[in-house]
């Protein structure tokens, strides 16, 4: 890492873990889904220095854009001044602060034992320059069958979100 | 080629799943399908045969079905001479009984279920005869097993056609259990079920093995080729629709038992003990069925008894070592045999539904046609030449005598006798004579869609045998034909003069003939009958009740069995072990459930601290295996 | 220390801080950005563990990913209108109709 690219990392990341308590610990939702278009920049960031363009593209744009404005949208139909108690915690907190640390210590100590064959690292994920391309080559060779598969899971979540909310409506 | 046998063997399948999903909606056309499957697969078969009688052989494996260590048990189907035969009997007489039951069985309930069935039933007998490994062949013998359980208990609501089913399936499943065994045997010894890997090398077999595996496979022969002591399934089979008892228990599935040994000829051809003890059952079985023969009335049962009969012949003809005299019958026997059962599946439907021949006679003039094809496949069955069933049934006796089996021969002689006798006693009772039918009925002959089959049957009844059975340039055809894949076993004894057979076993047609024409036709016959009853009353009250083997059945095997099974299997086993055993464990488990139902709060997010905790642990686990 | 450990790092944080969000947050609005977060830090595994392998299979399966989080979240927030319809509330607390 260059000195360059070590202080993008380290702005981006913290961005990124900034963003994740910010939605975590704000009391206000929509306050929450600012903090997460914030995060899911920072993400980005790391995409981009991951060298995976299209995907940066993708954060920004579905994520950031598309999915935290969906979220917004229906929280817009929902009147928070009638819930009440809603920025509080739920009574068992601490344990989830525990669980959640004890997931993360782990984490850390398995990421410390693990050996990576880093010889290619960097290599293959652009074709001519192009990341895009390698990423369409991949997608819609080896992983065509899998990708329809997940058209199909898109069409049921679709079905599925009309039903429901349909269900209510005479 | 390989293909082309796939596509033939798997069409009737298509037919099947195309009628049993959408029987609903071919209602009509159920029929119709059923049959135009058969018809591609007899049209594909025709290719097919002329390929193997040019003596070329496919064997070839689809794919690899079990691996098991060296065990490599492939599902392939193999072509070749005796396969071939029975590949062109099996897809033409099912095709012309399929087109008979578009008429017979028009109208009835369930009609594209009765299709489905069949259509499946073909299938899995294509696949007996085709199968080129014992573990294809036994999917298909278990296949059409199934096929005959659920096509006699078509009827289901009739008590008796479920029993006679669940009979059939009980009966025939007692010899499988000696198939399997001797499968078992032959995969111990040889490491492999195919066929090639087993005959070049059956030579290795010690004589007691062979001997044991011999017997093993043809007690399974026994119980679905109905031989003595499990031919009991059979008449009751009768309860099934008439096409079924023609197609099913006539002309395949109960013959191949007789395939079977034909197919493992070489390994008979090592055991002469198993070959004799497959001959003197086979002889006996064909003396003792038609002794049930003579005396019954019931139009089916006669037919049913006179199968077991003539299977008896084809065990006569594979236990003596001439695979292609029984091979022979079979083919002959398929024909005139589903004839009579077409026929008397005509009569049946004239006379709604009445079998009884005492409510027959004089039918001659209501239905003439039917009359005419009946006494054709009678005089089939009887020996009479020029017509098919001389040509096999002297081969077979005239081979028993050849290889040293003068016994057999007398046995077998006698029986053709009774045979022409019964036969011809049926059909001047049933055609001839005056008539008994009762008042309100009206027979009449039947639609045409039934009596084409009739006919094209009846003149397959007629010159198959001539056909394949006359030497021609110095050898017989079948016998060239068969002996490719199955030669004859055993060196000759006697050289017998051919011609004396020939007329030995046509004088004891006609003599049977000429003593039912004696018993039936004329005036005084009645009297001359009842004088006969009253000097040999013990032998006819033998005869008529069937010489008790059904009741002897039922004291020695099945009654125990159910004392047994009720006082003690259910009485203590069931009630005091078995059901308290799982009383307690249902207890303990709902014991559980209790304790447990306390972390069952509803809250999703309480459900959320689980599956984290989860995870947590999971991890640490990894942790604590890497450190 | 490797040169790919504070990437994966900054994942395994945002893994548990999503965690977190999931387990302490009453809203569930905020329960599903949590998830949301949660999902894209193993998305973000997967990209990292693509470029130091040199396969490009990871950032296809990012792909894939995403358009799972993106189903989730849709039946998600039909979940939420659907509750909020019936009991009125947002509160995971109180939905607990899976007991009764």
């Amino acid at each position: 890492m260059t000195g360059i690219e070590a202080c993008v990392f380290a702005i981006v990341s913290l961005m990124a873990i900034v963003g994740a308590l910010g939605v975590v610990f704000c009391r206000n939702p929509y306050h929450s889904a600012l903090w997460m278009v914030f995060s899911f920049v920072g993400i980005a960031g790391l995409f981009a220095l991951l060298q995976a363009y299209f995907l940066t593209a993708l954060q920004i744009i579905v994520y950031a854009g598309a999915i935290v404005v969906m979220i917004a949208f229906v929280m817009m139909t929902i009147d928070f001044r009638k819930v009440r108690g809603l920025s509080k915690f739920v009574p068992q907190w601490l344990w989830g602060l525990i669980i959640s640390f004890g997931i993360l210590i782990d984490l850390f100590i398995l990421t410390s034992k693990m050996k990576i064959d880093v010889s290619q690292a960097g290599k293959n994920l652009a074709i001519a320059g192009s990341n895009t391309k390698a990423l369409g080559m991949e997608l819609f060779t080896s992983y065509l069958f899998p990708f329809e598969m997940v058209a199909v899971i898109l069409l049921v979540a679709l079905i599925g979100v009309v039903v429901l909310t349909k269900r209510g409506i005479k | 080629m390989e293909w082309l046998l796939l596509l033939c063997v798997l069409s009737p399948a298509v037919g099947c799943i195309i009628n049993g999903l959408f029987g609903r909606w071919t209602y009509r056309a159920a029929g119709v399908i059923g049959s135009t499957f058969l018809g591609i697969s007899f049209a594909l078969a025709i290719p097919l045969i002329i390929y193997a009688i040019q003596g070329h052989i496919i064997d070839y494996d689809y794919y690899h079905w079990i691996i098991s260590g060296k065990l490599d048990v492939p599902f392939g189907l193999r072509l070749d001479s005796l396969s071939a035969m029975m590949l062109g009997v099996v897809t033409f007489v099912s095709f012309m009984i399929h087109i008979y039951s578009i008429g017979y069985m028009g109208g009835h309930k369930g009609y594209a279920r009765f299709f489905a069935y069949l259509n499946l039933f073909v299938f899995a007998m294509l696949l007996l005869c085709m199968g080129n490994n014992y573990l294809t062949l036994f999917i298909g013998w278990e296949g059409v097993g199934f096929c005959s359980y659920i096509l006699i208990g078509y009827y289901y609501e009739k008590k008796t056609a479920a029993d006679a089913g669940r009979k059939a399936f009980v009966t025939t499943r007692i010899g499988d259990v000696g198939f399997t065994i001797g499968i078992l045997f032959i995969i111990l010894y040889f490491g492999s079920v195919k066929f090639t890997d087993i005959f070049p090398q059956a030579h290795i077999l010690p004589p007691m093995i062979a001997t044991i595996i011999t017997l093993a496979l043809f007690f399974g022969a026994t119980g679905k080729s109905a031989q003595f002591p499990l031919y009991v399934w059979l008449p009751d089979a009768m309860e099934g629709p008439t096409p079924v008892s023609a197609l099913i228990h006539a002309a395949t599935m109960v013959t191949a038992g007789v395939y079977m040994v034909a197919r493992s000829a070489p390994l008979y051809a090592l055991s002469p003990t198993g070959s004799l003890v497959v001959a003197s059952i086979g002889a006996f079985t064909a003396f003792f069925a038609a002794t049930m023969a003579l005396t019954h009335f019931d139009l089916k049962r006669i037919l049913a008894y006179s199968t077991i009969s003539q299977i008896g012949y084809m065990m006569i003809g594979v236990g003596v070592g001439a695979y292609w005299t029984g091979m022979f019958h079979l083919m002959t026997h398929a024909f005139f045999k589903a004839l009579l059962f077409l026929s008397a599946g005509a009569v049946m439907h004239a006379m709604h539904g009445i079998l009884d021949m005492r409510l027959m006679g004089g039918l001659r003039h209501k239905m003439p046609q039917t009359c005419a094809v009946m006494i054709i496949a009678s005089l089939a069955i009887a020996g009479i030449p020029p017509l098919s069933g001389f040509f096999s049934k002297d081969h077979i006796l005239g081979e028993a005598l050849m290889l040293g089996h003068p016994i057999i021969w007398m046995v077998g002689v006698i029986t053709a006798f009774m045979t022409a006798y019964y036969m011809f006693r049926m059909v001047f009772f049933t055609f001839f004579g005056e008539s008994r039918v009762p008042e309100g009925l009206h027979p009449h002959e039947a639609p045409n869609v039934m009596l084409v089959p009739l006919w094209v049957l009846a003149v397959g009844s007629i010159v198959v045998g001539a056909i394949f059975g006359i030497k021609m340039h110095g050898h017989i055809p079948i016998e060239h034909f068969i002996s490719l894949t199955s030669p004859v076993a055993f060196p000759k004894v006697y050289e017998v003069n051919e011609s004396l057979l020939i007329i030995i076993s046509i004088v004891a047609g006609v003599l049977g003939i000429a003593v039912a024409w004696l018993s039936y036709i004329p005036k005084w016959a009645p009297k001359w009958r009842s004088w006969f009853v009253r000097t040999f009353h013990p032998l006819y009250r033998c005869c008529f009740n069937l010489w008790w083997v059904d009741e002897v059945y039922n004291c020695l095997f099945c009654r125990p069995f159910w004392h047994v099974s009720e006082r003690f299997l259910w009485k203590v086993v069931d009630d005091k072990l078995i059901d308290a055993g799982v009383d307690d464990v249902g207890r303990i488990a709902g014991l559980a459930g209790k304790a447990v139902r306390i972390l069952q709060t509803g809250f999703i997010n309480n459900y959320a601290y689980w599956v984290s905790a989860g995870a947590l642990i999971v991890c640490g686990w990894y942790l604590l295996k890497i450190m | 220390m490797q040169y790919y450990v504070p990437f994966l790092m900054v994942a395994f944080i945002l893994f548990a801080v999503g965690a977190i969000g999931v387990l302490v947050r009453r809203n569930f609005f905020v329960v599903l950005m949590s998830l949301e977060i949660m999902i894209n830090s193993a998305g973000l595994v997967f990209v990292i563990l693509s470029y130091f392998s040199g396969t490009i299979s990871g950032q296809v399966f990012f792909i894939f990913v995403a358009a799972v989080a993106a189903s989730e979240t849709a039946v998600g927030l039909a979940i939420a209108v659907l509750m909020y319809r019936v009991r009125h509330t947002v509160d995971v607390t109180e939905f607990s109709i899976m007991k009764r």
